[in-house]
């Protein structure tokens, strides 16, 4: 390009600043939201997988109802595919200390799965420990304290000093993010041994070449899916080959069912892979969300920049058009010609997508990762910059905006330079209507509107791609605020539903079943003395069992929670009401469990089929599904107490308390039971550690869906200008012809109606359906998100576009109004 | 006056253009020879085809028959492109409505077109020969008409056009204006043609409806629907201080 042309080119931008800002900013915003996405997605693969590699994480875990031995240590080492195995001792332990904070007391390894220490030293003796930092704040020690255990089974020791704090490969996350007991690390010495006849609970395994793969892989998972089956093997034994030799492949189901369907009592192994523990799969539903938002919710802030981008630079185009007739007169080739408008279009798509890759990479990346960063023990880690996907994205972004400005002005640059330069309208037009026949059949249109109606409508249909252009511009936007705004609502609804509709009751006691009797009467003479009675459905408590539990669904074992009571009273503190029939777990008359929706549809388990549950005491049982109820959040499988002792052979030792009080006697009854060595749960409480669960999904489709708002500015800002700026000389000839300010407005406004009302119908559609795809990917096992449309999001977003239009047109009238009939329109 | 060998030949001309139902006949058999360093006025009514001969000229448009040759090259025979290597290489134009870059100043206007030739005149020898020297760096929209018109002319002739087409280039200027005007298209012809070999001398032909200016040219030629009324050279074309309005 020569300096001249340069210097018009630049000059032209400038003169067309509104477009150019507006194609900046729109390019920034697609940009910077789906390269800032992906950046973060990567970022939080990429953190978690150095915490990992850091601890040594392993790549299967395998726990054994009936312990291992060394010899099994030895034949799981020598499996095919196994590169390094160590032996894990484990128990569960309470604290001697008033509250008993309940925690995991794990033996520390010196390969797989190790710590990171944070503050202190690695215990030398078998009376030091290292705690987890929640552990240690719940107990409220320093490192250097002792303390003394109440209740632990295994262990040789009661009394114990910090000798450091650490975080454990185990626990990513912190309990913010998933709740559970945490570690207190002690050296094996520390268990007893010799009572245990140097047998360990659990086996972490190192699979061979699995080093090389992303754990979120899809050839990680195959690496390990082969040692992981050879272990089921190993664990089967007999049982195994036998499977093997009937059916030609071994798989968890067709274990567990060979184990149940034997008279004798066998326990088989249970092999887990990374994603089977509920810390990582948190951490992989949280980085699978985060993709899954880049590839669709993330993708669309760039289809709309690309509408905006080319819209913008054809009306940039059509605008030039006598200016291009006149550089084809003087000789400019049509390269030349086309160039200007190329850089016009690209320079400020090129420079907003620099700056929306900064700050992607700067800004929306780390404020991801700060939202994200709470939930896990490395805090936000390292940003991450996708360099293949920027380079795509640039060429995409470069060969998007050179097609529209190509596609743009290569209609007007292949016409005549005399056509562009002359006003003359030798159209096919007047060819195929004549004039006489125009003048005696007057359409529809002309007989039942005015002029001024007719214009505005013949203007929309002579200009239908324009028109069109902006109202699928209009449309763009919408679909961004609408989908942006379901996510959040929807997923603040589901558990704000989960405590509406499904868990009625206001406070959740858990003492220990072991103590039984004793803590159930004291319990039961406080909740009497607030003069609740038991069974009541208002301020009433009732007793029941839950207890942790496994499923088996996807081709592995999931977790969930078991929750049994006489469903009739159950009703009134846990209403799970059947997905198909509307009828409570109390009005069933169905015999077998009855699971959570999302269980159902992740395991793909339908009424009447079988599923295998295996409880925390590694209780294999099959049970039949009873029915599939509403839940938002968690995974609670219901059956009655008399299922329960159907299939356990016993009476269900409760270890639960719901209670139904109100919210006057609440917090009373709260400290009083507090009292008490026993875990109390307000619904509000565990309502908090849900939304917090959610906290960053929220916070992340709010942002987008503000991202979304200012991008709908922007994109306004350039769609009304283009109708104002379009019509500037009908609207200079219209004040000269008498029409007044109002009609002369009215003229830009009726444009803006139309489209308005055209986007936003098909934006509310569009963004519904993009909403509720995106919705249906991030749920997980146990969260499920409302799927009817959220009107509230539908309101909300057209409240801002209507906004953004407002203040934009306002200023539009008051040009309008102002417009000087004397304004000279031929020179711009 | 000495003649060489036409660079303009019209042969026959014909240019249609629909209407309605049927056609109008904007050139109906043009036949026309024009010599270099000729001033050729082109006269007539509205609608009478000047615009269109001159466009035909100017390969801004093709003849519907008929035969076009300039400078020896058959220019209905002629490719998109090098109908545009003939307009940036051999002519100039000049429109009543300037279409100046209303971005670029009135320097930059001008060099704006030099950049596009290999041997274009001095911008400022330009600009100062159009007396545009103290607006230099004036945009458009800061010019008085005739202001602009010099600037546009100032453009056509920076790239040493061997032929300048100027389209009623003083229909929408005042009389001072458009005198300012035709004062450079004199000096342009009488005198800095007289410096040039024949070959390299430069044809003006401008379209106008005024018949004063008709005064100026060499030879005059009048239109009327579509065909030639009359053809008259003038032996002593009067100056433009000369004209009355």
């Amino acid at each position: 390009m020569k300096k001249t042309q340069r210097i018009l080119c630049l000059r032209y931008m400038r003169r067309q600043m509104a477009a150019c800002v507006s194609m900046f900013i729109v390019a920034m915003l697609a940009v910077m939201a789906y390269l800032g996405i992906n950046d973060t997605a990567q970022a939080m693969k990429n953190n978690v997988e150095r915490f990992w590699d850091a601890t040594g994480f392993r790549d299967i875990e395998i726990a054994a109802p009936t312990l291992l031995s060394e010899d099994d240590l030895v034949r799981i080492r020598q499996t095919e595919g196994v590169q390094a195995a160590e032996s894990v001792w484990y128990t569960t332990a309470h604290s001697a200390s008033e509250n008993a904070t309940e925690f995991d007391v794990v033996s520390l390894t010196e390969q797989i799965n190790t710590v990171i220490l944070t503050e202190g030293r690695m215990p030398q003796t078998a009376e030091e420990c290292l705690l987890e930092q929640p552990v240690l704040e719940e107990l409220g020690l320093s490192v250097g304290d002792a303390f003394e255990i109440g209740d632990a089974d295994d262990l040789a020791h009661r009394r114990f000093v910090v000798c450091g704090i650490a975080q454990h490969a185990d626990h990513a996350c912190l309990p913010i993010h998933v709740p559970g007991n945490r570690y207190m690390i002690v050296k094996k010495e520390a268990f007893d041994l010799e009572g245990l006849q140097d047998r360990c609970m659990k086996a972490v395994v190192k699979v061979e070449g699995a080093g090389a793969h992303d754990r979120f892989s899809e050839e990680y998972r195959e690496c390990v899916a082969k040692v992981q089956d050879r272990l089921y093997l190993l664990a089967a034994g007999d049982i195994g080959r036998e499977i093997l030799n009937n059916t030609g492949e071994l798989t968890l189901e067709s274990i567990l069912t060979t184990v149940m369907s034997r008279e004798e009592e066998i326990r088989p192994w249970m092999v887990f892979d990374v994603w089977s523990s509920m810390y990582c799969y948190a951490i992989r539903t949280a980085v699978d969300n985060v993709v899954d938002i880049g590839k669709t919710f993330a993708l669309m802030f760039v289809i709309v920049g690309a509408l905006v981008i080319f819209a913008s630079i054809h009306r940039m185009v059509e605008e030039d058009k006598r200016r291009i007739g006149t550089a084809k007169a003087m000789g400019m080739t049509k390269r030349e010609i086309a160039a200007r408008y190329l850089a016009a279009g690209l320079v400020p798509t090129i420079a907003g997508m620099l700056v929306g890759t900064l700050v992607g990479y700067a800004v929306l990346q780390q404020i991801m990762l700060m939202i994200y960063g709470r939930f896990y023990v490395y805090g936000k880690g390292s940003p991450a910059f996708l360099f293949g996907l920027t380079g795509i994205v640039f060429v995409a972004g470069i060969v998007i905006a050179g097609m529209a400005a190509f596609i743009a002005c290569i209609g007007l640059i292949m016409k005549p330079a005399l056509s562009l330069l002359s006003d003359r309208a030798w159209t096919r037009d007047i060819r195929r209507t004549p004039r006489v026949k125009r003048l005696k059949k007057p359409g529809k249109i002309r007989s039942k509107y005015r002029l001024y109606v007719r214009m505005i409508l013949r203007q929309i249909r002579r200009e239908k791609s324009r028109v069109m252009m902006i109202a699928v511009s209009i449309t763009g936007c919408m679909v961004l605020l609408v989908t942006g705004f379901s996510i959040k609502f929807a997923i603040t609804s589901s558990i704000g539903k989960q405590f509406s509709d499904v868990e009625q009751y206001d406070l959740k006691v858990r003492f220990d079943e072991a103590t039984d009797g004793a803590m159930k009467d004291e319990i039961a003479q406080i909740v009497e003395a607030e003069g609740l009675q038991v069974g009541a459905s208002q301020n009433g408590w009732i007793e029941v069992l839950e207890r942790e539990c496994l499923y088996y669904a996807e081709g592995r074992l999931n977790g969930g929670e078991m929750l049994c009571a006489e469903p009739e009273q159950l009703d009134a503190f846990f209403l799970a009401k059947n997905t198909k029939n509307g009828e409570s777990f109390g009005q069933s008359q169905a015999w077998g469990v009855h699971i959570p929706l999302r269980a159902a549809e992740t395991a793909n388990i339908n009424v009447g089929d079988p599923m295998f549950l295996l409880d925390s005491r590694m209780d294999l049982k099959i049970v039949l599904v009873a029915g599939v109820y509403d839940n938002y959040v968690g995974g609670q499988i219901l059956m009655s107490r008399k299922f329960y002792e159907e299939i356990y052979e016993e009476k269900p030792e409760n270890n639960c308390i719901l209670i139904r009080c109100g919210s006057e006697s609440l917090s009373g009854l709260r400290d009083k039971l507090s009292q008490l060595p026993v875990t109390v749960i307000e619904k509000t409480e565990k309502r908090g550690e849900y939304m917090s669960y959610t906290s960053a999904l929220n916070a992340v489709a709010g942002l987008l869906a503000a991202i979304a708002a200012f991008m709908a500015g922007g994109i306004l800002i350039n769609l009304i200008y283009l109708q104002y700026y379009r019509r500037k000389s009908s609207l200079v000839v219209m004040r000269i012809n008498g029409f007044t300010p109002a009609e002369t407005a009215g003229y830009v406004l009726g444009e803006s109606v139309i489209t308005h009302i055209i986007g936003m119908v098909f934006g509310i559609f569009g963004g519904t359906l993009l909403s509720g795809y995106i919705l249906r990917m991030m749920e997980g096992r146990q969260f499920h998100i409302i799927r009817s449309p959220q009107y509230a999001a539908w309101i909300v977003a057209a409240v801002i576009l209507l906004v953004f239009s407002v203040i934009i047109h306002s200023v539009i009238v008051r040009a309008v109004i102002h417009l000087k009939p004397s304004e000279d329109v031929m020179i711009r | 006056m000495e003649k060489t060998e036409p660079c303009i030949r019209l042969e026959n001309v014909v240019k249609e253009f629909p209407s309605g139902t049927g056609v109008v006949k904007a050139l109906d058999g043009i036949t026309l020879e024009i010599c270099p360093g000729d001033f050729v006025v082109v006269n007539g009514e509205s609608g009478c085809g000047k615009s269109t001969l001159l466009n035909m000229i100017g390969c801004m448009d093709e003849p519907t028959e008929g035969k076009i040759e300039i400078f020896g090259q058959d220019m209905t025979k002629l490719s998109e492109r090098e109908r545009t290597l003939y307009r940036r290489r051999d002519v100039g134009f000049i429109f009543q409505e300037y279409h100046l870059m209303p971005e670029l100043t009135t320097y930059e206007n001008v060099e704006f077109i030099a950049e596009l030739v290999n041997d274009p005149l001095s911008v400022s020898e330009v600009i100062e020969m159009v007396g545009l020297t103290d607006v230099a760096d004036h945009r458009p929209g800061q010019l008085s008409g005739g202001q602009q018109q010099r600037n546009a002319i100032a453009r056509a002739i920076v790239k040493r056009p061997r032929l300048l087409l100027a389209d009623e280039p003083t229909a929408a200027l005042d009389e001072a204006s458009a005198r300012e005007v035709l004062r450079v298209f004199e000096r342009l012809i009488r005198e800095d043609n007289a410096q040039k070999a024949p070959e390299q001398k430069t044809t003006l032909i401008l379209v106008t409806h005024n018949r004063e200016i008709a005064k100026m040219a060499d030879r005059v030629v009048v239109l009327k629907n579509g065909r030639i009324a009359s053809d008259v050279s003038q032996a002593d074309p009067c100056s433009v201080d000369m004209l009355e309005w």
